[in-house]
């Protein structure tokens, strides 16, 4: 059986939980295909086939065109039929002709499970499976289903009816997927991401008793950063003695750098932009508290990272990050976009007693060994493809 | 005099014109910078020498002034070949050239820098040809640009000794600018000018006839704008059972921010946002509602805020630049902190609960403030004083 997935790009070989799963399927017996727009890095796990360039000059578009149209025309059935699925949903020519194009490398390959790994991804591509007799799949992540559909309300009205089987990467985004018009009868299973556990390791095992703080993220509004500065200027009003670092990069950090002064955080609080894997379990292993505030998350890998290296993770309701993190057991969840209650939530962690704070911590190692590792993600997509 | 009015493009912003019109009345007034659209001026003492956008007119523009100079002025072709030569690449080097010329040529005797961020490429000005240096200090480019920016706030160290007079649009930002070693003293606080016709808007206050207690926001979308905080009290109100309806106009389109969370807080019945309109409309829609809210985190004086109180509507606004020293609390308005969407529900429902005697009185001391420290002509007079000041 071949499963073909549809990405923009190949993963990254840092992005372990993706190719753990296309490993996982070729050691079960299965081929994997990528089609993806560009491959820069001459990904090799498995076959790679990219779709055909886009120009901006129209004469040279042109000419391509004709060039596709010449690779299609052994598929002249499976053109025919991509053609009148598109009409029957009341495509224009201008857009079934850009479609036809855009989709020419999957229209002339054979697999068996065609899977978007973005829903944002098989738009103007729902015809493609069926063309190809292929089963269609979709994974729903964060902003699939967060964001994106309450700027391009239904954009998924044709996905959801040519859907054969969903991935949801939390209940979360499962539940938003129904909400965005996907039918209760379409096969879905919730597959959480996983990490690689020998990367990520606990350095000690006693508890760091100092205050130093840290959170991965991209810096962008989603990831409520100026709301976690809120909190921390309440604590520092509150005579606490902390350390706060941003790992990552972003556009908005032009207006974080200015909370950070008129918060009066600048002795706290550093920005030390994008990392490397490698460094960020530095940078991990020297902090004792994980803090994701976000506004919203499909799930959130970074805070599983933390968990599995003994940091104490503090993270909002939203909406994903309540699946990773269960309240007062593995960690501490608090109410979205208010940062008097993180303030107080982060407070009362610090003054727990150390017992306490251990006891939380293995808790959480313990849960995201046993649910959040590449063996179980590895059999999960086996049975979903079954 | 000839005093250049500095803001690199023409024609400039709403503000910048009034003080161009303004000053020409007894002055001459040199417009350097790229022209965006045609636009002619009424009074003969402005003179525009601008560049195009093309290339082709830019070139030929150019070569004439490049000519003049050398007859007329050969001694300031030094100062030119130097100032290109500072450039990196030949592009760069183009673009100074074209920019530079015509402001050596035609040398002004004051040259007035709206936008910090410019001054810079204008200090030779004052090196090599003993032009007068004036500098605004406006919102952004002070308030937080070189925060993140530490560059910029270098480039600002070196240059602002060098500048000869200041103009603060609040007395906030005068302070804020001394961060960068602008000296007190050659700051002058000028407040932006509100246009008499504003004021012609003005009714004694009455409370609108809506089943609903009904809040304006004004102004684009953006960060510093805190809109995010105005939705969270949104949220607060909502959840306390208070009837209100939020509108935004704005003249940009929503960002994908505040479409979130309007969708996350579940408001979508509570807020509404409307495109920009033209100003006459826009003062008489905003005279339908209960207050003005302004919820940003960064500002130099909200013209917003100016208008509201001008025209006689209640304002919420929150302490931050220099909108203190317009928005006295419990005399013609309401002032919170920033970053607080507590606050700014509980000062929406502080307004709601004032009878209408009150807020007449509120809306009609604002009013007054803003006609005392806000006129056009006034600010005129103040703007010739402080070019007057650096020619002594």
């Amino acid at each position: 059986m071949t499963i073909g997935i549809v990405l923009s790009k190949p993963p990254k070989y840092s992005e372990t939980f993706f190719n753990s799963k296309i490993k996982g399927l070729q050691q079960s017996g299965y081929k994997v295909v990528l089609f993806v727009q560009e491959n820069p890095d001459a990904y090799n796990l498995c076959k790679v086939i990219c779709a055909p360039k886009v120009s901006k000059n129209r004469a040279l578009q042109v000419v391509l065109y004709g060039y596709v149209l010449l690779k299609l025309l052994p598929f002249f059935n499976r053109v025919s039929t991509f053609i009148s699925l598109e009409k029957k949903r009341n495509r224009s020519t201008i857009q079934w002709l850009k479609n036809l194009y855009t989709n020419a490398h999957i229209i002339t390959s054979h697999v068996d499970w065609l899977h978007f790994g973005f829903a944002t991804m098989a738009i103007q591509s729902e015809s493609v499976a069926k063309t190809i007799n292929a089963k269609s799949a979709v994974s729903v992540r964060g902003f699939d289903v967060d964001v994106f559909p309450i700027k391009h309300p239904n954009c998924y009205k044709v996905l959801w009816e040519s859907t054969d089987k969903l991935h949801a990467i939390s209940n979360y985004t499962y539940r938003k997927a129904i909400a965005s018009g996907l039918s209760k009868a379409v096969p879905f299973q919730i597959i959480t991401p996983a990490i690689d556990h020998s990367k990520f390791e606990v350095t000690s095992d006693v508890i760091r008793d100092d205050f130093k703080f840290v959170t991965i993220a991209r810096l962008h509004w989603i990831k409520g950063l100026d709301y976690t500065l809120e909190a921390l200027s309440l604590l520092k009003k509150e005579g606490v003695d902390f350390q706060y670092t941003i790992i990552g990069e972003g556009q908005e950090l032009e207006q974080l750098k200015f909370a950070v002064y008129q918060l009066q955080l600048e002795d706290r609080v550093r920005f030390v932009g994008q990392k490397t894997p490698e460094d960020v379990i530095t940078y991990l292993s020297e902090a004792s508290v994980y803090i994701q505030y976000s506004d919203s998350e499909g799930f959130c890998n970074a805070v599983l990272e933390a968990q599995a290296m003994g940091l104490l993770c503090v993270v909002s309701d939203a909406d994903g990050l309540k699946e990773n993190v269960i309240h007062e057991k593995t960690g501490i969840v608090v109410p979205k976009r208010q940062p008097q209650l993180l303030a107080k939530a982060i407070k009362n962690l610090l003054l727990l007693p150390n017992e306490m704070k251990q006891h939380m911590r293995t808790n959480a190692q313990k849960r995201v060994a046993e649910q959040f590792n590449l063996e179980k993600q590895q059999t999960e997509f086996l049975e979903f493809y079954e | 005099m000839r005093i250049a009015v500095f803001s690199g493009v023409i024609p400039s912003t709403t503000f910048i014109e009034h003080l161009i019109e303004g000053i020409a009345n007894s002055h001459d007034v040199l417009l350097f910078g790229t022209l965006q659209k045609p636009k002619t001026y009424h009074s003969n003492r402005i003179k525009t020498y601008s560049n195009s956008k093309s290339k082709f007119k830019s070139f030929v523009v150019s070569c004439y002034r490049f000519l003049i100079l050398m007859f007329r002025y050969p001694k300031r072709l030094s100062v030119l070949f130097s100032e290109v030569k500072k450039q990196k690449g030949t592009y760069n080097k183009r673009r100074t050239l074209v920019r530079v010329l015509p402001v050596i040529l035609y040398k002004p005797d004051v040259f007035h820098i709206q936008w910090a961020k410019d001054l810079e490429h204008w200090v030779f000005l004052k090196e090599t040809l003993n032009v007068k240096l004036v500098l605004s200090l406006r919102g952004a480019h002070i308030n937080y640009s070189p925060i993140a920016n530490e560059t910029l706030a270098k480039s600002y160290q070196i240059n602002f000794p060098k500048v000869d007079a200041f103009h603060a649009v609040s007395e906030a930002i005068s302070i804020e600018a001394q961060r960068y070693n602008a000296e007190a003293t050659k700051i002058k606080v000028v407040h932006s000018p509100i246009p008499a016709s504003t004021f012609e808007h003005f009714s004694t206050y009455k409370i609108p006839e809506s089943a609903v207690f009904n809040i304006c926001v004004v102004g684009r979308f953006h960060w510093k704008k805190g809109y995010k905080y105005a939705l969270d009290a949104c949220k607060i109100l909502k959840d306390k059972g208070f009837d209100f309806h939020l509108t935004f106009i704005a003249s940009n389109p929503v960002s994908e921010a505040v479409l979130f969370q309007i969708h996350q807080l579940e408001l979508i019945n509570h807020v509404t946002i409307l495109k920009g309109l033209p100003q006459a409309d826009l003062f008489k829609l905003m005279k339908t509602f209960n207050v003005q809210l302004l919820s940003s985190l960064e500002e130099g004086i909200a013209n917003v805020v100016l208008e509201a109180m001008a025209i006689g509507l209640p304002v919420i606004a929150t302490h931050c630049g220099g909108m203190a020293e317009v928005v006295k609390p419990n005399t013609n308005g309401w002032l919170i902190p920033v970053r607080d969407a507590e606050a700014i529900a509980n000062s929406i429902i502080e307004v709601s609960q004032s009878s209408e005697g009150q807020l007449k009185e509120i809306t009609q001391n604002a009013h007054d403030f803003v006609k005392h420290h806000f006129q056009a002509l006034d600010s005129i007079q103040k703007f010739e004083e402080l070019y007057q000041s650096v020619l002594k």
